[in-house]
């Protein structure tokens, strides 16, 4: 492919519409046709992602699907994996099929019917939980390791660990009222100043990196050059 | 007015910054300047990293967090996809396997096209296999213990995670920890930072994720880039204590400016 196709058509695309979207942003007045006719710019956005969805399940269906034919590495999951997203499809497309008078103009989303509401309710949101729920045990497992007391850091950080503990559980507050102050006052302060000097150089590094991709100075995005 | 009601401070703080970049950007690009920007400890990890798990004989898991195209994230996710070309250049040099788990599959085009590019620079765009990219879903839990899950089977000398991540940030990294692989981390999620922090070898901390591509590319008129948002940055400290004063003596005429 040319270079003008890879490179610098991509590279126009993404300097326009950058300007159009400060534009927007700053001099067309909310709710005017002007602002309205940006808006539908940015709706383009979902005809891509419907179609990288339709890209995403092809790939994964055959990584899967190549790797039980293969008799690869844990095959047993592809098949699992295969099976879970074919049987979520019928019971989404029998939903849609059964319920579309009941669904009525929201007939084309899958969710709205009665089956894929309840696989969703009764399986995945359970075990959505459930795996959420083992940050509780990362958390512990991490904290154990930050706060060894191998430097002066560690100990600083085991230092105002303890208190926030402290300071934060309803026995702190028994034992001593001024635990939850020192906790309010650590986050409030010291935690709040290091947010706002990391969300800083967040904000800025931010704008730079966006005036450098519009300028096409930064192109790594588009893989490296040769 | 001409520009909308309520933006004028953020539009004038806008050119301000962008304004200090260029002209920093110009002079470095032009030579009458040599800006120097210290080592990122994660980004020199990252060599190291491949390096270790060449030896090995182990793969590299790589993932740029739940960002997408369509979010205000964005920013983050190219940052990563910048450091994933440096990465992928580097896994063909050494012969390592680079594994890539995109969440959102508008990415995923996109990241095919960097690596391939990355392992034809190198020169061996045959040692490129496109099932290395491999898609989990995109949901955030279940997404995330695809990757953990396959850190555990494939046994990987090395996780590097560059992007926005949320909640998965320490599932990721502490589980990581546990298969023993060297990992290196950097979001712009300030919430997550802490995580990476403890639990990752290597973190790179907000800005650093976003300065990533300019210091991996060593291009003088990027690096000047990085040198203006120094200035950027003194601008809004010089900013703050000029409100402290004013605002100690009385004067509201900058809070007024700013709607604070």
């Amino acid at each position: 492919m040319s270079l003008v196709v890879k490179r610098y058509i991509p590279l126009a695309i993404t300097f326009i519409m950058g300007i159009i979207m400060v534009i927007a942003t700053y001099f067309l007045v909310p709710g005017s046709p002007e602002r309205y006719a940006t808006t539908l710019l940015t709706g383009t956005v979902d005809v891509i992602v419907a179609t990288a969805g339709v890209i995403g399940l092809i790939v994964l269906l055959r990584h899967h699907g190549v790797n039980i034919s293969r008799r690869g590495k844990y095959w047993k999951y592809s098949t699992i994996t295969i099976i879970g997203v074919v049987l979520y499809l019928i019971v989404g497309l029998y939903g849609v099929a059964t319920q579309m008078d009941a669904l009525g103009t929201h007939r084309y989303l899958m969710l709205a019917s009665d089956p894929v509401a309840w696989v969703y309710n009764q399986l995945y949101a359970h075990m959505d939980a459930t795996i959420f729920s083992l940050l509780a045990f990362f958390i512990a497992s991490a904290a154990y390791r930050a706060f060894r007391l191998r430097s002066l850091e560690a100990s600083i950080l085991l230092l105002v660990g303890a208190l926030m503990l402290l300071g934060r559980a309803p026995i702190g507050g028994v034992m001593w009222e001024g635990f939850p102050n020192i906790a309010t006052w650590l986050l409030n302060v010291p935690n709040a100043a290091g947010n706002r000097a990391i969300t800083i150089g967040i904000a800025i590094g931010a704008i730079l990196l966006a005036v450098r991709q519009l300028m096409g100075v930064e192109r790594g995005y588009l893989g490296p050059e040769r | 007015m001409i520009i909308n009601d309520g933006l004028v401070a953020s539009f004038v703080l806008l050119i301000v910054v962008v304004a200090e970049g260029l002209i920093a950007l110009f002079l470095s690009r032009t030579g009458k300047a040599h800006p120097k920007i210290r080592k990122i400890a994660g980004l020199e990890a990252i060599e190291e990293a491949i390096g270790r798990a060449t030896e090995m004989g182990r793969p590299i898991a790589y993932t740029t967090g739940l960002g997408g195209i369509r979010d205000q994230y964005y920013y983050q996710t190219i940052a990563g996809l910048n450091i994933l070309g440096y990465t992928a250049e580097l896994a063909a040099k050494y012969n390592a396997k680079l594994i890539y788990f995109p969440y959102d599959p508008t990415i995923m085009p996109m990241a095919v096209d960097v690596m391939e590019q990355a392992y034809l620079r190198a020169g061996k765009p045959e040692a490129f296999n496109r099932d290395n990219v491999q898609y989990l879903g995109g949901d955030q839990f279940p997404w995330a213990f695809g990757v953990l899950g396959a850190m555990h089977r494939e046994q990987t000398a090395a996780n590097i995670h560059m992007g926005p991540f949320w909640a998965e940030s320490l599932i990721l990294s502490e589980s990581g920890f546990y298969t023993g692989a060297i990992q290196i981390a950097g979001t712009a999620n300030y919430h997550q930072i802490a995580f990476f922090v403890v639990a990752a070898d290597y973190a790179l901390i907000g800005e650093e994720l976003m300065a990533a591509g300019a210091y991996l590319s060593k291009d003088p008129a990027q690096i000047g880039s990085l040198w203006g948002s120094d200035w950027a940055k003194i601008t809004t400290v010089a900013l703050l204590i000029l409100g402290v004063i004013l605002t100690a003596a009385g004067v509201t005429a900058l809070l007024d400016f700013f709607a604070l």
